[in-house]
């Protein structure tokens, strides 16, 4: 059965407080825009997994510290400046069911609170001197942006195969996860094998997370953003990849033809999406996701029974049985 | 140049400060891309709207691409000091440009507020560039603190000259006045503004939007003494920026600092 987050949180309900003032804190500013830009994603903020995930991996290994904070501060942070930038490249007017930073305040000033966010985490790191951090993150830095750059590539030339949205996809989703669930096992104990098998754990978390969000943008449920946004994007998915791989030339034709120049209809891409579902796309994804979970699953389990290991494993379950 | 002068200025170049100067014009350049991300790319449909798009998605992953690039470099090298210099740096003229963006919107501006947002938007890097090089070659915190408030005086001054080609006609190649529309303000329009009576305060802040109207603005502006108020401002950062320089020992380095002083106030464009 999947827990509520509620439930999950409890192991690490007194941390979550911590880590909720101290990015509080590092979101302040003497500029009056940014002050009301930072209250409004504030009041919106999303779920918080990355911060239980890096909360919980430290203390799976050990006990939760300054360190570990930081951690979750860094991230979190750079997390935020990620999607607001993100909306500026694709456009997009809407985020996590409100409207995006770009939409309020126009691309200028989304790109530069983006910017003073990124800053703003690595300022606070270099501060403390968590330098062991900055260099676990660093790879997830290059790896989002070069993700980006590749899905951009991508989505202009639609010749994507499934080994390249696996790599999209690892490294704009699963790589800050990773690097996140390894800072923050890294700042609970010195022990470098541990601290990589838990960064596979976020690595295969991460990619079954996004799997997730990737079915939804197919599936029915309430998910906070309109159906078919990805096709609109023309952000090639797991399920349309296969489904297209498994096509007949016409159809592969006829449905490459409405993602190029039909994305903005919304009767064509119920067609591309009543195609995907038609042709099994989704069963084949949500496999895949499972395959990844079961990864995670088994890192897991070789860990002793702990409230973190539960909560993690919890945490695992929520990440692909969520409803939005 | 500045990184390198003021490296010299305080010791021995060497690797560090060539770390400088890479991270300096690496981040220099990013923002400079971030800057080129335009708005109104979706408010209307065709091909100009989708080019707009289209620049906007690689300015902002091109200027993204280049700040995770100087970040990786100073980390490989662990060079933190120096990154943490040009980070609060880009944090700085972030600051200073949405202050510029909230004010403009509104055209508030105070002396006061105008010269907060100068210093922040363009004097924080070359600042930054002088501080990062005085660290690469000597300990002593004394003159770092010179060498970066020396760096925020000549950026300023290198502003105000800016602002004061887009008022003359000294053979700039800027087109005339384009500063009052794209950016709003310059220290010539905020004392011209903030020393007339308030009807007059109420016409031209009506003119500035108002592309017909510019060549009234400027005349205003002339009219005030908001030229001359300006320039005035001016050799008072750069005769600070000099003194600074002449409390440290002569040198080729501080010569040439001196020269390149001179160049930013007197250049031709």
């Amino acid at each position: 059965m999947i827990k509520s987050l509620e439930t999950i949180k409890q192991p690490i309900e007194e941390e979550l407080k911590i880590f909720e003032k101290m990015f509080q804190e590092a979101m302040q500013s003497p500029v009056p825009l940014l002050e009301k830009i930072n209250n409004y994603i504030f009041e919106r903020k999303g779920k918080q997994m990355r911060p239980m995930f890096i909360l919980l991996c430290a203390q799976l290994c050990g006990k939760i510290n300054d360190g570990t904070f930081h951690a979750a501060t860094f991230v979190e942070l750079l997390h935020t400046a990620t999607l607001i930038h993100d909306d500026v490249v694709d456009d997009a007017n809407e985020r996590r069911g409100s409207a995006s930073v770009n939409a309020l305040w126009k691309n200028k000033v989304a790109v530069t609170v983006g910017d003073y966010w990124f800053t703003q985490a690595l300022i606070i790191s270099l501060k403390h001197k968590q330098y062991r951090l900055l260099e676990i993150v660093s790879h997830a830095v290059k790896a989002l942006i070069e993700g980006e750059l590749l899905q951009s590539e991508k989505a202009r030339k639609l010749d994507i195969e499934e080994d390249i949205y696996f790599e999209i996809i690892r490294q704009k989703t699963a790589s800050l996860i990773a690097a996140g669930c390894a800072a923050g096992a890294a700042s609970a104990t010195e022990d470098a094998e541990l601290i990589e098998k838990i960064r596979l754990f976020g690595e295969k978390i991460g990619i079954a997370f996004q799997i997730k969000d990737d079915l939804f943008d197919y599936g029915t449920d309430d998910v906070g953003k309109p159906l078919g946004i990805d096709i609109k994007e023309k952000k090639m998915t797991l399920p349309l990849i296969y489904a297209l791989n498994n096509a007949t030339r016409s159809d592969k034709k006829r449905i490459i033809n409405i993602v190029k120049k039909h994305n903005e209809n919304p009767e064509k891409v119920n067609e591309v999406i009543e195609f995907v579902r038609a042709s099994g796309g989704l069963e084949y994804a949500e496999k895949a996701m499972l395959k990844y979970q079961a990864d995670a699953f088994e890192i897991l389990h070789s860990f002793p029974t702990s409230p973190a290991r539960e909560s993690l494993e919890d945490l695992v379950n929520f990440s692909t049985d969520r409803k939005k | 140049m500045f990184v390198f002068l003021c490296a010299k200025i305080c010791g021995e170049i060497d690797d560090a400060s060539y770390h400088a100067a890479s991270l300096v014009e690496l981040l220099h350049t990013a923002t400079l891309v971030h800057d080129d991300v335009v708005d109104d790319s979706n408010e209307s449909q065709g091909f100009f709207s989708l080019n707009a798009i289209w620049k906007n998605k690689i300015a902002v992953l091109v200027g993204d691409y280049l700040l995770q690039k100087g970040f990786l470099i100073a980390l490989k090298n662990k060079r933190f000091e120096l990154l943490e210099i040009v980070a609060e740096a880009v944090k700085e003229m972030s600051e200073g440009e949405l202050l510029a963006i909230s004010k403009a919107r509104r055209f508030d501006f105070d002396e006061e507020s105008y010269f907060k947002i100068v210093r922040k938007k363009t004097a924080s890097l070359i600042s930054a560039a002088c501080k990062a090089g005085a660290t690469s070659t000597t300990e002593d915190k004394e003159v770092i603190q010179k060498m970066k408030l020396f760096g925020e005086k000549i950026g300023i001054a290198f502003q105000l000259r800016d602002e004061l080609f887009d008022f003359g006609s000294n053979g700039t190649s800027k087109p005339l006045g384009i500063d009052l529309k794209e950016k709003g303000i310059s220290l010539p329009l905020v004392y011209a503004i903030n020393n007339a009576s308030e009807s007059e305060q109420r016409k031209i802040i009506n003119y500035i939007n108002n592309e017909e109207k510019l060549e009234e603005v400027i005349a205003f502006v002339k009219a005030s003494g908001g030229i001359e108020y300006a320039q005035k401002a001016m050799q008072k950062y750069r005769q600070e920026a000099t003194e600074i320089l002449q409390s440290l020992p002569a040198s080729e380095a501080r010569t040439s600092l001196e020269d390149l002083v001179n160049y930013v106030i007197e250049r031709k464009r």
